[in-house]
């Protein structure tokens, strides 16, 4: 550790400790590694890995305008159909790519992301591009700063592309249309089956990152936001660990009753794009007071063979067993099957009681205030038309008191200590990110609310947003059409996204992860 | 001064027995047991091998660092037998003065203490903290040893485990030698320093007529009287650092999630969870040094822990903080004596070539308003269900169990207000390594001190609770004496940047060397303040 000013807290420092400053920045030839180990995706520009482009760039392969006319190409091409990209910056875009190629003909890279493609979630702040976040307040709103992540991701040499459709504040939707949709932009389509939810509420950024219009997005997971996206669009998504990525910048940033559930995190086609992106936006930032900086481990020294693994194909605690569909349970057990030999224990085992206690807490807490702090940001962001949805919602939820708040807060963080005493016999987890693939978008608005019925919301995300728990999603396996995708969630204990990514990793390789959609 | 016997380790000559029980302060009763030290003690060696070495001059068993006495120790110049012996006969003879220690295994601590010197002597080491005696907050389960949290529905309750860090303690080789007094439920308090209805009032080693502060306050002034080597605190709003600072010692409440809070009688969770850190009490800085690693780490259970590694304090470069130091809080102004405090130990990092600037952090006002606010809005409704859940049909008159609910829509928004302004703090924060700053607007006060204006007064002199809410880690060590009160201790207070305690225990060991820390107490009791 280094004796000088004991900066240990600031981001340069941090990524010092764990060794990326140097691998990232200072010394490219060193990016090597996971370079090589790149499974690629393909060898076109739009399909092969952000990992895999990143080396093309720098061998000068491939040029960082070549990336993003590639890109820009795919995203006219495909964007009508899909609606995921809201506002795009192209020009700027052009610009940016012909400077750092500029600085690559004289052997200067930024950054691990030099010259890769990217668009960003509306929910997140980007300079000089609006930012909506899905909310008619900030239809024209362009933001002065970056977002924290996005300011990193840009440092690295990543290249903003545009902006991915998002409900209003990440929260609200469409009454009726069950995908990612606001009233400014409307809904966005899945890529496999244009009548399909993308799921949200990062919803156009795993549309189009599957469509090949991205190498990456990065989005915000509040009950799921990250990993159901990522699962209805068979991409890779992360989920980090509560409080390793700042959120200063994003729509719901640091701060509130609800801070500890919202993390941000990188969604990409494949895995190796995760752990290579995942520590360059890790971090404290001093704005963030909830961040730490604990070190990331390279999922490279995850030995599988020591790993201890649960799974459970339906969990029959926050959701009816019969609603979880045949393909999704397939899925999970043939993940099970690959990984037998491979691991040194696995078995099926849910904590039932544990889960559907905190499901219970987490309901409570979620409509305690009877989405008073939604109204706080419709009121500070100048909204008169907030979204249907939660209009809705609000007309049927009742406020408890702040004693009977406090009380289930305790609750829940004391179902949290019982998780954690769960997880100490396993290393790994793994379940559905969604009862089923995705779904048809029109449903019938007339219909009553689903929200609080059994199965509604993120029956099975929620409850690591709740323990702050990291997860990461792969396309693990297909409906028995083979049309759509089907995810799973491999979740550790706090802190081992590198066992997380280890484990998608070796899943990824047996069920091919994301395939190219027909769109 | 501590060090009767100059040179006692690594130089110069053997000191006079006399000179040597004199030191000790403990007369003869425990002569046999020092006579038989003396010899041993006169070529001990503390350098330290794998183990942090003690700076620490004082050759007195019962108040050199634990530190030092775990060096003396493993090198087999006192056994762990006779430094748990000394160290009852110390409580036997301090504490009907203090009431500061209010259960006591000695059967257990003295068969452990026999066990610790047995395996000694075939060479096994437990660890860091091989026989060295200890004393617990009574707010911390001690398994097979009674712990009433303060709480008169648990006047008698045996606890199966040990809370983490005590386990921890115990597995680094600490040996328990009985429970320290805090009011009920560590917030019992009232003003009144640390008092509860079942063990009644404790008071301060250097003036007996004067509060110990709370709530570790039979922490505090056990471990000043030396009866007890170190002490494990809990700190809400100020419980570690008041009583380290009143007792003249010192201590550090960590980072929020570094230390974890199970086995505490108000436990890992709910909507207050962020406010509450644990930690250790001792009279030298090394010592929390030597202690911070072994109670540091997640333990699988308070699931607000982060792994974030400890840095070196002995690593961090002093001359190159960036400093920032306030004599006043705005709400409260402290006394000249107080302010005065600040103003040495901020020219001890002048000295040393540091950047110094009058600065703190902004809106301290707002942040104290909203989180009492905050902690107030369910009507101290979880403070009525901790008396339910132990049992407790009368609570102590300090305990405040009214108070009027709000509606949850204000709850959420007070706690989005309040996070505002941590936000805002932690990046005022990034100008700065340091903040050195009073620990208290006051010297210590008496028994019977009444606070002008009370308890809304007593929220506004508030030195300490700012650094709960921002979880930064803050520490306290004795830097000065009092005049307006005589003889009673003042400390300072230093923070660092979230997860940097490293920072705060190199300064505190800084502000130490510098005003040389802990001073055996007194034991007045005269009246004769100024």
């Amino acid at each position: 550790m280094s004796t000088a000013r004991p900066t240990l807290t600031t981001r340069r420092a941090f990524l010092n400790r764990t060794g990326l400053l140097s691998a990232a920045v200072a010394a490219p030839a060193a990016l090597a590694p996971s370079v090589r180990a790149a499974a690629g995706g393909g060898d076109e520009i739009i399909s092969m890995s952000a990992t895999k482009l990143a080396a093309q760039i720098r061998a000068k392969k491939i040029s960082a305008t070549e990336a993003v006319e590639a890109y820009m190409k795919r995203q006219i091409a495909v964007n009508h159909k899909l609606n995921a990209v809201v506002t795009n910056c192209y020009d700027r875009a052009l610009r940016e790519a012909k400077a750092l190629d500029e600085k690559a003909a004289k052997g200067e890279f930024v950054g691990a992301l030099h010259g890769v493609p990217m668009t960003i979630k509306d929910s997140l702040d980007t300079e000089g591009v609006v930012s909506t976040s899905g909310t008619v307040g900030r239809q024209t709103f362009v933001p002065k700063k970056d977002a924290t992540v996005v300011a990193r991701a840009r440092k690295h040499g990543a290249i903003l592309l545009g902006k991915t459709n998002t409900p209003e504040f990440t929260l609200g939707g469409l009454a009726g249309i069950s995908t990612a949709s606001n009233l400014l932009f409307g809904g966005s389509h899945n890529p496999y089956d244009l009548t399909r939810s993308t799921s949200g509420s990062s919803g156009g950024a795993g549309a189009i990152v599957a469509a090949g219009g991205a190498a990456f997005d990065i989005g915000s997971d509040w009950g799921g936001s990250i990993r159901g996206p990522a699962h209805n669009n068979g991409i890779a998504g992360i989920k980090p660990t509560s409080v390793r990525l700042p959120r200063t910048g994003h729509i719901v940033d640091f701060g509130g009753v609800f801070d500890l559930w919202q993390q941000l995190g990188p969604m990409t086609r494949r895995v190796e794009d995760l752990t290579l992106i995942t520590p360059l936006l890790a971090g404290p930032d001093f704005k963030d007071a909830a961040c730490s900086p604990v070190p990331w481990t390279d999922p490279a020294s995850v030995d599988l063979k020591k790993l201890r693994v649960a799974f459970c194909a339906d969990n029959g605690a926050t959701l009816p067993a019969a609603m979880t569909s045949d393909d999704t349970k397939q899925t999970v057990r043939q993940a099970a099957k690959w990984l037998e030999s491979a691991v040194a224990m696995i078995k099926e085992d849910h904590p039932k009681q544990i889960l559907t206690e905190l499901a219970a807490a987490r309901t409570k807490l979620t409509g305690g205030d009877a989405w008073a702090f939604y109204r706080r940001l419709v009121d500070k962001h100048g909204t008169k038309n907030f979204s249907p949805s939660v209009k809705d919602r609000m007309s049927r939820m009742t406020a408890i008191t702040s004693a009977e708040y406090v009380e289930a807060w305790e609750k829940a963080d004391e179902t949290k200590s019982q998780m954690l005493g769960w997880m100490k016999a396993y290393d790994v987890f793994i379940c559905p990110v969604a009862a089923k693939p995705a779904q048809p978008i029109d449903v019938d608005p007339s219909a009553a609310s689903t929200w609080g019925a059994p199965g509604s919301g993120w029956p099975y995300t929620g409850a690591f947003n709740s323990t702050g728990w990291p997860s990461v999603v792969v396309r693990c396996g297909s409906s028995s059409d083979g049309r759509l995708p089907i995810g799973l969630q491999i979740v550790c204990a706090p802190w081992r996204e590198d066992i997380c990514l280890a484990v998608a990793s070796f899943l990824e390789a047996r069920s091919g992860g994301w395939q190219m959609p027909p769109v | 001064m501590n060090s009767p016997l100059p040179g006692l380790v690594s130089r110069g000559a053997p000191p006079s027995r006399r000179a040597f029980i004199r030191s000790a302060g403990y007369g003869t009763a425990a002569a046999f047991v020092a006579s038989s030290l003396l010899a041993r003690l006169k070529a001990a060696d503390t350098s330290a091998g794998t183990f942090l070495a003690s700076t620490d001059a004082t050759d007195d068993p019962l108040f050199m660092s634990a530190t030092k006495l775990a060096a003396l120790i493993r090198a087999k110049k006192i056994s762990a037998t006779e430094a748990v012996t000394l160290c009852y006969k110390r409580i036997d003879e301090v504490n009907p003065k203090l009431n500061a220690v209010v259960f006591m295994c000695r059967e257990r601590a003295l068969m452990e203490a026999a066990e610790a010197d047995a395996a000694l002597a075939k060479g096994k080491l437990k660890g860091a903290l091989h026989g060295v005696p200890m004393t617990i907050k009574d707010s911390f389960d001690t398994a097979g040893v009674v712990s009433t949290g303060g709480t008169l529905g648990r006047k008698t309750y045996v606890p199966g485990s040990d809370a983490t860090v005590v386990a921890r303690a115990r597995a680094a080789g600490a040996i328990l030698l009985g429970k320290s007094n805090t009011p009920e439920f560590t917030l019992g308090g009232g003003g009144k320093g640390t008092l509860n209805l079942i063990h009644g009032v404790t008071r301060n080693p250097h003036h007996t007529q004067y509060q110990p502060s709370g709530s570790s306050g039979g922490a505090g002034a056990i471990v000043a009287a030396g009866g007890a080597h170190f002490d494990i605190g809990s700190d809400y709003g100020g419980s570690i650092r008041g009583p380290a600072y009143a007792n003249g010692i010192a201590g550090i409440k960590p980072t929020l999630g570094r230390v974890p809070r199970t086995g505490h009688i108000v436990g890992y969770g709910g909507a207050f969870d962020s406010f509450q850190e644990t930690g250790p009490l001792a009279r030298r800085v090394e010592d929390l040094t030597l202690l911070m690693p072994i109670l540091a780490g997640p333990d699988w259970s308070d699931a607000a822990m982060a792994p974030v590694p400890l840095g070196d304090p002995a690593k961090v470069d002093l001359k190159g903080l960036r400093v920032a130091f306030y004599t006043t809080n705005g709400m409260m102004d402290p006394t000249a004596e107080v302010q005065a405090l600040v103003n040495q130990c901020v020219g001890y990092f002048s000295a040393l070539g540091c950047v110094v600037t009058d600065a703190k952090p902004p809106k301290m006002r707002e942040l104290a308003e909203t989180r009492q606010k905050f902690e107030g809005a369910n009507g101290r409704d979880h403070i009525r269900r901790l008396l339910k859940k132990h049992g407790t049909l009368q609570a102590s008159p300090g305990l405040r169990v009214e108070g009027d609910v709000l509606p949850s829509s204000d709850f959420t928004r007070l706690c989005e207000e309040m996070d505002a302004i941590r936000s805002e703090q932690l990046s005022w924060f990034e100008a700065y390594d340091l903040i050195v700053c009073p620990a208290n607007q006051r010297a210590p006060i008496p028994l019977d001190y009444e606070q002008p204006g009370g308890r809304e007064a007593r929220s506004r002199s508030s030195y300490t609770s700012q650094y709960n809410t921002t979880g930064w880690p803050a520490g306290v060590v004795r830097a000065g004496t009092s005049v307006a009160d005589p003889g009673l201790p003042l400390g300072i207070q230093i923070v660092a940047q979230p997860w940097r305690d490293d920072v705060v225990l190199a300064a505190l060991s800084l502000v130490e060397a510098k005003s040389g820390g802990f001073k055996k107490p007194a034991f007045a009791s005269e009246r004769t303040q100024a």
